[in-house]
């Protein structure tokens, strides 16, 4: 009996050292990979704070000799930064606005109402989710351009009212609302707009939230749109200025302390709705 | 009828003006792409009609048979490697230890971060000089001789697609970390009770398992790869000698810089074709789901 | 998501499809009688030149007009600023109901920028061009003739040289604002562990080579070039021109697989593989080298004139002189571009657009600008007014190997397909010989698709 214990305790103790071994292996990579996570952001920002014109292999390159904010003084002093970001939040909060409403308020009509050519028109949204947005930027270019929209907002403010996928991830999330809530409102008389306005709004506050981030996040980062719909430089959002940035001069520091302050806005939204971008991924798989 | 339409008032005043949007912003330029492709259309001029010539050129240039076949590359070069490494993340944030929700969310940060930032720095740290960080942790580490990273043509694509991987994983990560934490845990158990060890868990459980997920996540990364833009713009501009010119590259820069916008249109119809074929195969092949129970 | 899919719906694909065709022929039929009717509004303007030939047109009140201008980073931003705003004050307050817009644009894609901006009806009134986008925009009727408004002062004071390169089938296009000079620079500081100092540097093709050789014989990076770039500014062009070689011969044919074409290429290749320039060179652009140099990295840089006058050159920890052009079998050639104001077919009031840019232009103003920028003026009366700056008395002296190729409107694209070629050349995937034949066939082809369009618009 003492015996079985002893061997028991010994299994036990040596389940536990295997265990605790496989967990210092496991926060190992966890770290190793960490590492070589950061190692791209740990560059960016050692190398803003450096003199350097070009990047070489050395100490210096993490621990400034002379860490100076010299290259980021001469950005602010040279550059439309501030009209970049003026122009990021623009052409993205706005049509986050939009788009809330309207997708919440499409996406309650595929979900919870009948009409005639019902199935019909949403297969129609639904096969447009297939088109890269690629395909259609040459048409698109040349209808901006004869509307005269080229180089002002409105070429990305009245397209990006709404937006197919989200009124998508809207729609499965409000049919999950159970139907005797919406037919309790209307035998109590209200119509669809107080419907829509007090009961689905509030009740679909995280989808809105997780929608409105993914959502802001990727028009933040956009390229393409922004690079082609401008022509000239006080309208380019940050990315493309910081596009050009990196274009106009061969400079190590200077490149750097671009990247840097255009990736702050990034961090910030990052830090401050982490949630919403983990849990709106796996809902919609849409990647940043 | 009228009755009808105060009824349905909320639908009718949402979708009309939301049917027109939809049909100017994204049913039009369908079509009105199709019709810029019959011409030699650049910016200024007249347009001139030139058929189905476009058309033909497009399947005798062989820029276009070079730029599709940079793209196939590009996606062998990342699809399986992103998986791989997404696996691998999710299946260590799914032990549940301590901090693994901070390293979620720092091996999220890529993700969000815009792809022409991490560009920046990475075109500095694969400098294909001996001075360049990544060729003097190489020979530090491993002794080899200097590489030349993006200024070789068959690394250039590899570098590329590894800032691409490099960005994605993240995002792969959450996926299969969701797939992960959707499978039944009764399974594991009667593993564990016959004895099987993690990695047979592993091989002959949970990848089969997640078949649905892998899947869904393979066809997504085809369509994201055939999408590829901005790496080719910022790290090598396309080159050298065409190596990195993905198509969506190639569509841009006959467009945009040689101002040729009907043979870009139909180059931007073969791919939304290619799209379309691989989003059917996403259909037939989900269709016959896995289905747990029992 | 997909299940929302079934097969009856696609007879839906195929009328919608065919709807949206329909509706696309029947709405760019209507907007290409607009187009067409546009055309034939420009042309007239050009053809009839019913404004006044200079003049005062302060006699009637005047509607009000903004002025837009682009231009380019030349030099130091806030300088730049500085001195064009006080222009731009001095011009409104000479023209009441007038205002003056001038943008600063970056380098990149400028041409395609513009192109785009002009097809939109989004275009400025005049923008700085260097020739051979300015002869591309002529060719393409972008820009309008400035004979009727060139005055006598200007006739006399510019060199001629500069109204002669900035000429389309015998019409000027452009008022010229500086002249750009491209030289070579050595560090001499890594020059002197092989022996060489300032009076000693390289003066030809061959002993610019051997001094390659002798500074990889000590593990030094001799030259960098920006092969990825323009082939102007990386110096390739330079080298071809001095051993008498172009990429088009003077009637138009494409020649850039001829003999000379090739030596040439084979030599960059050869000082690749020897590793005489950076392993990067292959893929570097934006001013990369430049930054190379600046760092002390390389020896030796093909640059322009105009960096002489920055801080950058100014804080450098090392010594550093001007070298003679190198001399190739037919002489020694450096780029010489001439950056002018053009007005485009955009504007719409031409005669005023041109009175500010004689204003720009004039003594004083040019002085300044080149003085701050580092490029030279292109009027004769203008002393040398860069006396105090290290390096540029060499520069004035090389202005006889100054040169500029005839442009090809097709030019920038044909750029392309040459650098690729170099590309392909220098990462070994082709020889010289193939990569050049096929740049050329690319080149035959961008031509004949712009003498396509160009027989269609007559």
């Amino acid at each position: 009996m003492c015996l079985m214990a002893v061997n028991k305790l010994n299994r036990g103790m040596q389940l536990m050292s295997i265990l605790n071994l496989k967990k210092i292996a496991i926060y190992f990579l966890m770290i190793m990979l960490a590492v070589i996570f950061v190692f791209p952001f740990m560059i960016m920002l050692g190398g803003s704070l450096n003199n350097r014109t070009v990047l070489v292999a050395s100490p210096s390159m993490w621990i400034p000799e002379t860490p100076s904010l010299k290259n980021y003084r001469s950005i602010m002093n040279d550059e439309l930064v501030l009209r970049w970001l003026l122009n990021s939040v623009v052409i993205s909060a706005i049509p986050v606005l939009t788009s809330i409403i309207i997708c919440c308020a499409v996406g309650f009509i595929f979900a919870k109402k009948r009409f005639w050519g019902k199935q019909v028109l949403f297969w129609m949204f639904m096969a447009v989710l297939m088109i890269p947005s690629q395909m259609t930027l040459i048409p698109r270019y040349i209808m901006y351009s004869k509307f005269n929209w080229i180089d002002t907002y409105w070429a990305f403010l009245v397209p990006g009212i709404w937006s197919v996928m989200y009124m998508f991830l809207m729609r499965q999330f409000i049919s999950t609302i159970p139907d005797s809530l919406l037919d309790a409102a209307n035998i109590d008389g209200c119509g669809d707009f107080r419907v829509f306005a007090e009961m689905i709004l509030p009740l679909c506050r995280s989808a809105i939230a997780t929608v409105a981030t993914l959502s802001f996040v990727s028009k933040w980062n956009d390229f393409m749109n922004p690079l082609i719909f401008t022509s000239s430089d006080s309208m380019y959002n940050m990315i493309v200025g910081l596009a050009s940035m990196l274009q106009k001069t061969g400079n190590f520091g200077i490149q750097m302390a671009s990247a840097v302050v255009t990736f702050l806005p990034t961090l910030i939204l990052f830090i401050a709705f982490q949630r919403y971008f983990t849990e709106g991924i796996a809902l919609s798989g849409i990647k940043g | 009828m009228l009755k009808a339409i105060r009824k349905n008032s909320f639908i009718l005043i949402v979708l009309i003006p939301i049917l027109i949007h939809f049909l100017i912003f994204e049913i039009f330029p369908l079509g009105f792409s199709f019709y810029i492709s019959l011409f030699n259309w650049s910016l200024v001029g007249n347009h001139e009609f030139v058929g189905l010539r476009n058309w033909i050129d497009l399947f005798q240039d062989p820029l276009v048979g070079k730029s599709l076949l940079v793209t196939f590359k590009f996606a062998v070069y990342y699809i399986l490697p992103s998986m791989i490494i997404g696996m691998t993340l999710a299946l260590l944030i799914n032990t549940k230890l301590k901090f693994a929700n901070f390293f979620k969310e720092l091996y999220f940060l890529p993700v969000v971060t815009s792809i022409i930032i991490l560009a920046s720095v990475w075109k500095w740290i694969f400098v294909g000089d001996k001075g360049g960080i990544v060729n003097f942790l190489l020979e530090t580490l491993f002794g080899t001789k200097n590489q030349k990273f993006f200024s070789d043509e068959n690394m250039a694509l590899f570098i590329t697609a590894l800032l691409s991987i490099y960005k994605a994983c993240g995002s792969l990560m959450i996926y299969f970390y969701a797939g992960l934490k959707g499978l039944p845990s009764s399974v594991f158990e009667a593993a564990k009770i016959d004895g099987a060890n993690s990695w047979k868990a592993l091989t002959k459980i949970t990848l089969p398992l997640l078949r649905p997920t892998i899947l869904y996540i393979v066809i997504i990364s085809t369509i994201d790869v055939l999408q590829t833009f901005e790496s080719s713009f910022i790290l090598t501009g396309g080159g050298p000698n065409y190596a990195t010119t993905t198509i969506v590259y190639h569509i841009y820069k006959t467009a945009f810089v040689n101002m040729d916008m009907g043979y870009a249109s139909s180059m931007a119809y073969i791919l939304f074709i290619i799209i379309l074929i691989i989003s059917l195969i996403q259909y037939k092949v989900l269709n016959k789901d896995v289905s747990y129970g029992g | 998501m997909m299940k929302y899919f079934a097969s009856r719906h696609v007879k839906l694909v195929i009328l919608i499809l065919i709807f949206t065709l329909a509706s696309s022929i029947l709405s760019t039929s209507c907007s290409k009688d607009q187009s067409a009717t546009d055309q034939s509004a420009t042309s007239d303007n050009q053809l009839s030149g019913n404004q006044p030939a200079t003049g005062d047109n302060s006699a009637e009140p005047r509607e009000p007009y903004e002025i837009k201008m682009w231009v380019f980073p030349l030099g130091d931003s806030a300088k730049q600023k500085e001195i064009f705003d006080g222009i731009v004050k001095d011009f409104e307050a000479q023209n009441s109901n007038v205002t003056v817009n001038i943008q600063t644009m970056p380098w990149s894609n400028r041409e395609q920028k513009l192109m785009t901006a002009l097809a939109a009806h989004r275009g400025p009134d005049t923008v700085y061009m260097n020739t051979d986008i300015l002869l591309q925009f002529a060719y393409n009727n972008m820009v309008l003739p400035l004979d009727e408004y060139i005055t006598e002062e200007q006739k006399n004071d510019f060199f001629e040289q500069a109204f002669k390169v900035n000429s389309y089938e015998g019409k000027v296009y452009g008022l010229p604002v500086l002249q750009e000079m491209m030289t070579y620079i050595y560090n001499l500081d890594i020059l002197k562990e092989i022996g060489l100092d300032e009076g000693t540097l390289p003066s030809t093709f061959d002993e610019f080579e051997t001094m390659l050789k002798n500074l990889k014989a000590k593990g030094k990076t001799g030259f960098s070039m920006d092969l990825a770039g323009s082939l102007r500014v990386s110096g390739y062009y330079a080298q071809l021109w001095s051993e008498g070689g172009a990429p088009f011969s003077p009637d138009g044919k494409v020649t850039i697989n001829d003999a000379i074409n090739i030596k040439v290429l084979e030599r960059i290749k050869r000082w690749y593989k020897a590793g005489y320039l950076p392993q990067d060179a292959v893929t570097m652009n934006d001013n990369a080298s430049l930054g190379k140099f600046l760092a002390g990295d390389v020896a030796s840089h093909y640059i322009s004139a105009g960096n002489l006058v920055t801080e950058d050159l100014k804080n450098v920890k090392f010594n550093w002189a001007i070298g003679p052009i190198l001399k190739g079998a037919a002489g020694g050639k450096a780029d010489y571009a001439i950056g002018s104001f053009c007005i485009t077919k955009d504007s719409k009031d031409p005669a005023l657009v041109y009175k500010f840019l004689d204003l720009f232009t004039n003594k004083e103003n040019l002085t300044a600008i080149n003085k701050f920028s580092g490029y030279l003026p292109p009027r004769k009366s203008i002393p040398n007014i860069f006396e105090d700056v290290k390096g540029y008395d060499a520069v004035l002296g090389q202005l006889d190997c100054a040169y500029s190729e005839p442009s090809h409107p097709a030019e920038r694209q044909v750029m392309s397909s040459i650098i690729a070629a170099i590309q392909a050349a220098l990462t070994e995937s082709k020889t010289p010989e193939q990569a050049l034949g096929d740049a050329a066939k690319d080149a035959e082809d961008t031509l004949q698709k712009y003498k396509d369009i160009k027989d269609a618009q007559q």
